[in-house]
């Protein structure tokens, strides 16, 4: 008889009841309402409609540790350091498998004041501060991978920036998933961002996957815009084959605030990035950009949702996917505009470029309407490179193979284009360009 | 410069070109005038080498290469240039740098060596003077979110750079107001030399007052019925297409 102890599926997490924190009192407490709504929500299946495109069945039946052996060589530390860049070099934060380390990490150019730090060390040394952030609003939370986030959670940050503090250099919150071996792992990392009023914050988010295999990443943010307070946020997605990435983030705007956001996704097995803006103040501006760069079996699915609760309020959604090999996009967004939200002001648009005949994009922007005096526009397009738009470029005198490389990349850089941090605007535009040539030299026409 | 012998021409499963004939010697303005359908724009677009055109045949020689053999972009190179009548945005990318591209392209196709950023700026700064487009236009991105008017003023921006021997002008006048259209005029009318050619493909006579032609052909069911000089276009302007087919 061989002694090969059976790992228990991941679904089977539901009738096994952990918390993260059982030795803080009052987080304990919030982790006991997120287990409740949690039980209460149950896993989706792909009978709901948030999760129709996505293979949850092959996600949950798999099975993660949640320690992972890792040896960081001096080789892994190279290539770590490629994702440093010189705007943030005393405002970076790196996470190497869910754990800070401090030997990346610096933050000696942050503004006084301003609060930038693990997690797990802000629930203990930062109470009065996190503490009406914690848990909020969990006994509405629709995403069961959420509220088990909230249960489960044990490391992520907490920054904060006080009153009209500007934070002008770029922050960089880098978390690296590495792996000496092939153990499958999980990660429930939890990111809570306050800015206070009148401040503001520029943030890069980067997620990187190196050389792993069987990962499953779920994320939750909380972002509180306050009043008149304004965020730049850039999302940056890089994984490696193999990886499940789940994200949500709920952001929270007052009255005159305004967030405006950039994503960014490569590579990877499966990924669902689900946004939620409340906007909780009059006169607030948020803008969402988001381009997925899709190749092999990879698959991105974004869900927003724009919640316009108070009027004179403003949002622009532009998503933008290219596709390749059989890779696949969903583009699911609703916009509701509430009764009292007059003179809202709404743009959502999804556009999808089939580099292969068997790749698929699902789109399906939605306006819920209830206010009679509000703007709201939405379009999408699946399809492929037109020959009269090729045909333009060539009757310049640029082949063929530069045509479709220039309206690819002009395709993708209307999303780049905003990034205001010129040293990463290089480099993601330089990881695009060999992306996008890889792939239209594999799709020739 | 360009020799049309019998050329027809199918999109569609339909013969849009039936057989035209027509010689276009250097320094000359041709100016193909006709009705919808006629077939005009369609003349143009062989010439360019567009997609969707099922079959073109005939002889068609420009400086005595059978262009309908070439592909599009090397007809581009040879110094073929055409001006579209809805020119294609290209959101993401800026129009300096696409003209540059289509410039070093030409450069590279005549073994000179390319230009870098900063020189490129400079006769880039000088060609838009010409056509007075203004300096903000170089910064955005190739067509994308301009005016109907912008859109040709940017084809003739393009044309100015790109310095055809060829010019190709696909109802450039359609959709400008006056001001638009004399601006637009004025530039072609600058670039006008003895060494280029321009047809210029046009719906109404209005164009032809900034622009003089030295020929004024109607085209009409895919053929060219009448021939002559400037005061054509004013006869179609009295007495329209039809009636000069009646003749």
């Amino acid at each position: 008889m061989t002694d090969i102890k059976q790992k228990s599926q991941f679904k089977e997490c539901f009738n096994d009841k952990k918390l993260s924190f059982e030795s803080l009192d009052w987080v304990k407490s919030v982790q006991e309402r997120a287990w409740t709504q949690f039980q209460s929500l149950g896993f989706p299946t792909q009978k709901d409609e948030g999760w129709k495109y996505f293979n949850i069945e092959s996600l949950l039946k798999n099975s993660y540790e949640s320690e992972r052996n890792f040896e960081l060589t001096s080789e892994m530390t190279t290539r770590i350091q490629r994702y440093f860049y010189e705007e943030s070099a005393a405002s970076r934060l790196t996470f190497l498998n869910g754990k800070k380390e401090s030997g990346m990490t610096s933050l000696k150019d942050l503004p006084a004041g301003v609060e930038f730090l693990p997690l797990s060390e802000a629930l203990k040394t930062k109470e009065s501060k996190i503490k009406p952030y914690l848990g909020l609003n969990i006994e509405k939370e629709e995403n069961a991978f959420s509220a088990l986030n909230a249960a489960q959670f044990e490391e992520g940050i907490f920054l904060y920036v006080p009153r009209d503090t500007v934070v002008d250099i770029p922050i960089h919150l880098l978390f690296f998933n590495l792996s000496s071996d092939s153990t499958p792992w999980i990660a429930h990392p939890r990111n809570i961002i306050v800015v206070d009023e009148g401040a503001k914050l520029n943030l890069v988010y980067e997620q990187v996957g190196l050389d792993v295999n069987s990962t499953l990443i779920n994320v939750f943010n909380q972002i509180h815009c306050e009043k008149n307070s304004s965020v730049h946020y850039l999302g940056i997605q890089r994984e490696s084959l193999g990886s499940y990435h789940l994200m949500n983030s709920h952001v929270y705007l007052q009255e005159g605030s305004s967030f405006e956001g950039v994503l960014f996704a490569q590579g990877g097995s499966a990924r669902r990035d689900e946004f939620q803006f409340y906007i909780e103040g009059e006169n607030t501006h948020c803008s969402l950009k988001g381009l997925g760069v899709l190749a092999g079996e990879s698959k991105l699915f974004s869900h927003v949702t724009v919640h316009h609760q108070k009027p004179h309020g403003s949002s622009k959604q532009l998503f933008k996917n290219i596709l390749a090999d059989k890779a696949q996009s969903e583009f699911n967004s609703l916009v509701h505009v509430y009764p009292q939200a007059q003179k809202s002001d709404t743009h959502q648009l999804n556009r999808n470029l089939l580099v292969s005949d068997k790749a698929r994009a699902y789109s399906r922007p939605q306006l819920k309407i209830e206010a009679d005096d509000v703007q709201c526009a939405h379009g999408s397009s699946i399809g492929q490179m037109e020959e009269d738009e090729l045909f333009y470029l060539q009757s310049r005198g640029l082949n063929k193979q530069l045509a479709r490389f220039v309206m690819t990349f002009g395709f993708a850089e209307e999303v780049l284009e905003g990034i205001q941090i010129p040293t990463l605007k290089r480099d993601l535009e330089c990881a695009l360009r060999i992306e996008l040539e890889t792939i239209l030299n594999k799709h020739q026409v | 410069m360009l020799s049309i012998k019998d050329l027809t021409a199918t999109i569609a499963d339909k013969q849009i070109l039936k057989g035209i004939n027509l010689e276009v010697k250097a320094g000359e303005v041709h100016a193909i005038m006709g009705p919808n359908g006629s077939g005009k724009s369609t003349l143009a677009k062989v010439l360019a080498g567009a997609p969707h055109i099922q079959e073109a045949k005939g002889e068609v020689l420009f400086e005595g290469k059978p262009l309908l053999d070439m592909a599009p972009e090397d007809r581009a190179l040879a110094g073929v240039f055409m001006a579209f009548q809805y020119p294609v945005e290209v959101p993401g990318v800026n129009n300096a740098s696409f003209l540059r591209m289509a410039y070093n392209a030409r450069l590279k196709a005549a073994g000179k060596e390319e230009v870098d950023p900063l020189e490129f700026d400079e006769l880039l700064i000088e060609k838009s003077k010409i056509v007075e487009i203004p300096e903000h236009f170089l910064d955005r991105a190739v067509n994308h979110g301009f005016s109907g008017g912008e859109k040709k003023r940017n084809e003739i921006l393009q044309m100015a750079v790109l310095d055809p021997k060829l010019a190709l002008l696909d109802e450039t006048d359609s959709g400008l107001d006056v001001d638009a259209l004399r601006i637009v005029a004025g530039g072609i009318n600058r670039l006008r030399s003895k060494d280029k050619a321009i047809i210029l493909v046009t719906h109404y006579q209005r164009i032809l007052d900034y622009i003089q032609p030295d020929f004024v052909h109607i085209l009409f069911d895919g053929r060219i019925i009448k021939s002559g000089d400037k005061s054509l276009a004013l006869e179609v302007e009295e007495q329209g297409f039809e009636n000069i087919k009646a003749g």
